[in-house]
């Protein structure tokens, strides 16, 4: 398969490799913010390559660049391509039993677009004036000419909208893919839970991704064209614009964009946790109608935001109910994995750790994101670390932590082989429990009131106490960056002389797993399954009766209930026409 | 929901229709690529005799870019978008004009005054200590010397280093000393009073003066305690050739209640290492022998003899002591009281 093929698989791979690139990189410059934090204005060891004429210390401009770039690296080019591009492309086709993606060559050019804006990004490191640096958000006036004149903001935003046109053209594919091209007995109700998470997040891309487009695409008018949609005040000929507007139609992407990096982890999550639980998913059906009304919900909360930024107070209010009523069906699903672990046979297997993990990181995400939906307490907490600290937890440590578990948990699909379970499982806990460390830190400097972006916090006397705290959250950032060597090593050892995995190793009955080897061949399905149960048939006891274990493919059939169901072989002429008998002679009866 | 067949991934005819996407972004791509050139650069010939090399201008303009221009503007004009509103007034570089050059008041700097403002910033302006790298540090300063034609044609000033402080281990009796030269003009006094506000009561104040001038001043129609704004050079608003179309006036700072600006408070870090009242005397010395550029404050050095700086020194530091305090207020309070001078 070669790069330019339009097999989903290997544009899954595609994306895979250059994910885990970008996090690699995202993740360094993470740790270069760090250590600043912890020792302000020392030289970063081994950086004094980059920054001569500082000996490897970080200057302000150099600091502001490497924290903004941390961000949109990790955002767009790493956990979003991660969990859309590499797992999504790969699993959701094979999980519906489709053949491949509705448009295969779109997904080609998808990948094409996120390579060019990853280039243009990694472009932006060695021109001169240095890589973007008006923080993630890219919020005017910072981001015009007049504070960032540099070509590397120029090229960023580029790249943004590069990996933003990107996600769009997948979104649509998925969103096609999943309506138009499940398997014949794939019913709504059929699809496993990671399904319905990539469903709804595809859905919102194809929606708010324009929003950010259209933002950016303004922005680059303002920075290339002279026009002047958000630039304001002294920088302004004449009237001006107005850079709020780009922070409503930011968020108006953005906080859906919260959503699209957690739906789909939601969605493993919550096949996991049934899978190895060895119990069907409890209340599947109000755990995707959650995901469904969190889906609906998220282009309506995005103000809380900007309650600081002069937004009428009774807006404020209005986005304050709608943010803490998103909440609710959040913690329905919450309750429903818990009632899936509930006396659940569970296997602590490295995909189950790293689900639990996430689920464990997010709750403790969500929960301090409460204070900065309430309007009152945002107020004193906007723009410190404790927002920091909160969608680190949420989008970052549980996205992370999700991606983990699914690239554990398909690794065996997508290469054929498995990957180390021990070292898999060290690495997952450590960095669950890291990740604690290091937001937890950044949660409480946050509630001390530090500002996020500071280059020195302690050139302010009421921060100086907290270098101790920040020393010891760094020193934790630092040995999550060494956790992940685990993984590092555990790949590359795995890819040249892992354990040959068999088509199921984890014994469970989604298609992908029952119908296909691993790795799938090109086009997957040969002949198409017909699908006759949901995805968590496990531990039932009519199977185990009749079969002697404790799952079921989903395009299994019973030998005993084999009546009630179309035959998938040629053979079975009269067995259909038996289904036909059954249901007529019982509407008979 | 009726079940679907799945999809095969079919060949099709035309040319994609997304190429029209590609070459958009192709399009800004190139495009991004000529957003502001890159400005190239001359040696620039100082009148000391000095080449700065076209290569130290080039990094000095992007150390500029990253560090100064949101302020200073791109011309360097003091009108840059974050500046503007700012008072004090950022610096024009195009007047060739600094207020703490370390040399006597109008002269150019040296390049060590300009290297000590950017390490140290400005005490209580926006302008804080940069931490711009040692060697981005001369580079820059290399740089803002494009912006004025005076460096071409003028050598910078000779530095006016601190004499020996000659009133080492008798304090008080500097303080006195300074008291007098602060508030009583001529004869050797500086008379800083007359600017800036008095510290005394009218009465002590008239006695003062009656011992060292040998005559009885009338203070009965002053208001010694509240300072007028003085004119200066420093533009608010300047033409599209950067050329000045209104200064600002500067109000001579009260040292109970202003902050200075090359004057820390004792005990602070500044310049990486802790201020002592030896150093903040010392900086208190050096704005008064040199005067500020650009505004009312001349230069004192050779006008009254040396001991007499050193005690304005010590005097003012008392006075900087008090700033923001209860007492300072206090103090303030009973000198508006001091309404009955001596008839």
């Amino acid at each position: 398969m070669s790069l330019f093929s339009s097999d989903h698989k290997a544009v899954a791979r595609g994306y895979l490799w250059g994910g885990l690139g970008f996090l690699l990189l995202g993740g360094l410059l993470a740790l270069i913010i760090r250590w600043q934090w912890a020792w302000p204005g020392q030289p970063v060891p081994g950086l004094a390559w980059a920054l001569p004429e500082s000996r490897g210390a970080l200057t302000p401009p150099a600091y502001t660049a490497v924290f903004t770039m941390h961000g949109l690296i990790m955002i767009f080019f790493a956990v979003t391509p991660l969990l859309f591009g590499a797992l999504g492309h790969f699993v959701l086709p094979l999980a519906i039993g489709a053949r491949g993606l509705a448009f295969p060559r779109l997904s080609v050019l998808g990948f094409g677009l996120y390579a060019l804006g990853g280039a243009l990004v990694l472009a932006s490191f060695v021109v001169r004036l240095g890589p973007a640096s008006a923080g993630w958000t890219a919020y005017p006036p910072l981001s015009t000419p007049a504070f960032t004149p540099g070509l590397g903001q120029t090229l960023v935003t580029v790249a943004v909208l590069c990996a933003a046109a990107s996600a769009f053209l997948y979104g649509l594919n998925f969103v096609v893919t999943v309506v138009r091209c499940r398997a014949p007995g794939m019913t709504w109700g059929r699809l496993p839970l990671t399904v319905w998470g990539l469903f709804f997040a595809s859905v919102l891309n194809v929606l708010f991704v324009p929003v950010l487009a259209a933002a950016t695409s303004l922005l680059l008018m303002d920075r290339l064209l002279g026009t002047q949609f958000f630039i304001a005040g002294a920088a302004a000929v004449g009237g001006g614009g107005d850079p709020v507007v780009y922070q409503h139609l930011f968020w108006l992407f953005g906080h859906p964009e919260v959503y699209i990096l957690i739906l789909p982890a939601w969605g493993m999550v919550g096949d996991f946790v049934a899978f190895f639980s060895r119990k069907p998913a409890h209340g599947y059906r109000l755990t995707a109608g959650a995901m469904g009304t969190v889906t609906a919900l998220s282009g309506l909360v995005y103000a809380h935001h900007l309650f600081t930024s002069g937004m009428s107070p009774l807006l404020g209010r209005t986005f304050m109910v709608l943010t803490l009523l998103i909440s609710l069906p959040a913690e329905v699903m919450y309750l429903n994995w818990l009632m899936t672990l509930w006396r659940g046979s569970v296997r602590l297997t490295a995909p189950m750790l790293a689900a639990l993990g996430s689920m464990g990181v997010f709750g403790l995400g969500g929960i301090t994101g409460l204070s900065l939906g309430a309007v009152a307490t945002d107020v004193p907490l906007h723009g410190t670390l404790w927002v920091v600290g909160h969608f680190h937890l949420t989008m970052g440590a549980a996205s992370f932590l999700a991606v983990f578990a699914g690239l554990y948990f398909w690794f065996p699909k997508m290469f054929g082989r498995a990957m180390h379970e021990g070292l898999a499982k060290a690495h997952v806990v450590s960095s669950a429990v890291l990740f604690v460390g290091v937001f937890g830190g950044q949660l409480a400097a946050g509630y001390a009131g530090q500002l996020r972006r500071l280059y020195d916090p302690y050139q302010y006397t009421y921060l100086k106490h907290l270098l101790p705290l920040n020393q010891w959250t760094s020193a934790c950032a630092f040995l999550l960056g060494a956790a992940q060597v685990l993984f590092v090593v555990n790949l590359v050892w795995t890819l040249r002389r892992g354990r040959v995995a068999g088509p199921n190793p984890w014994k469970v009955g989604t298609l992908e797993w029952t119908c296909a080897p691993s790795p799938p061949p090109a086009g997957n399905y040969d002949p198409v399954p017909v699908v006759l149960r949901g995805p968590h048939a496990l531990s039932q006891p009519e199977v185990l009766e009749v079969l002697g274990k404790d799952w079921i493919g989903q395009a299994e059939t019973l030998p005993d209930a084999a009546v009630d169901a179309p035959a998938l072989d040629d053979t079975g002429d009269g067995r259909s026409l038996g289904v036909g008998g059954v249901a007529t002679s019982g509407g008979v009866a | 929901m009726t079940p679907r067949h799945a999809a095969f991934p079919l060949p099709t005819r035309r040319a994609p229709p997304h190429m029209a996407l590609v070459l958009t972004l192709l399009a800004l791509t190139m495009a991004a690529c000529r957003s502001r050139p890159t400005p190239t650069f001359e040696p620039l010939k100082l009148a000391d005799g000095r080449v700065v090399p076209a290569q130290t201008l080039s990094r000095g303009h992007a150390v500029y870019t990253h560090y100064c221009e949101s302020c200073h503007g791109v011309l360097g004009d003091g009108q840059g978008p974050a500046g503007r509103g700012m008072r004090p007034v950022p610096r024009s570089f195009r007047q060739g004009l600094f207020k703490f050059g370390g040399v006597a008041a109008g002269e150019l700097p040296t390049d060590d005054a300009l290297k000590r403002t950017l390490r140290r910033g400005l005490h209580g302006t926006p302008m804080f200590a940069w931490d711009v790298p040692e060697s981005d540090l001369d580079a820059v300063v290399q740089y803002l010397k494009t912006f004025s034609p005076r460096w071409k044609e003028e050598a910078p000033g000779t530095p006016l280093a601190p004499t020996p402080d000659p009133w080492k281990g008798r304090e008080s009796e500097a303080v006195e000393r300074g008291k007098v030269a602060y508030h009583v003009a001529g004869a050797g006094n500086a008379g800083c009073a007359s600017c800036h506000v008095a510290y005394l009561p009218r009465a002590e104040w008239a006695g003062l003066m009656e011992k060292a001038l040998g005559r009885k001043v009338d203070l009965s129609r002053v208001d010694p305690y509240t300072a007028q704004p003085r004119d200066s050079q420093h533009p608010v608003q300047v033409d599209a050739k950067g050329e000045p179309t209104q200064t600002q006036k500067l109000l001579p700072p009260d040292f109970l209640f202003h902050p200075l600006r090359t004057v820390w408070p004792e005990g602070e870090k500044v310049d990486g290492a802790p201020y002592t009242a030896e150093r903040q005397r010392e900086d208190l010395y050096l704005v008064i022998a040199a005067g500020v550029g650009g505004a009312a404050m001349p230069t004192w050095k050779g006008a009254i003899p040396e001991e007499n700086l050193w005690a304005l020194a010590y005097y003012v530091q008392t006075l900087v002591r008090l700033r923001d305090s209860d007492e300072a207020r206090a103090l303030k309070e009973r000198l508006r009281a001091s309404t009955a001078p001596v008839q």
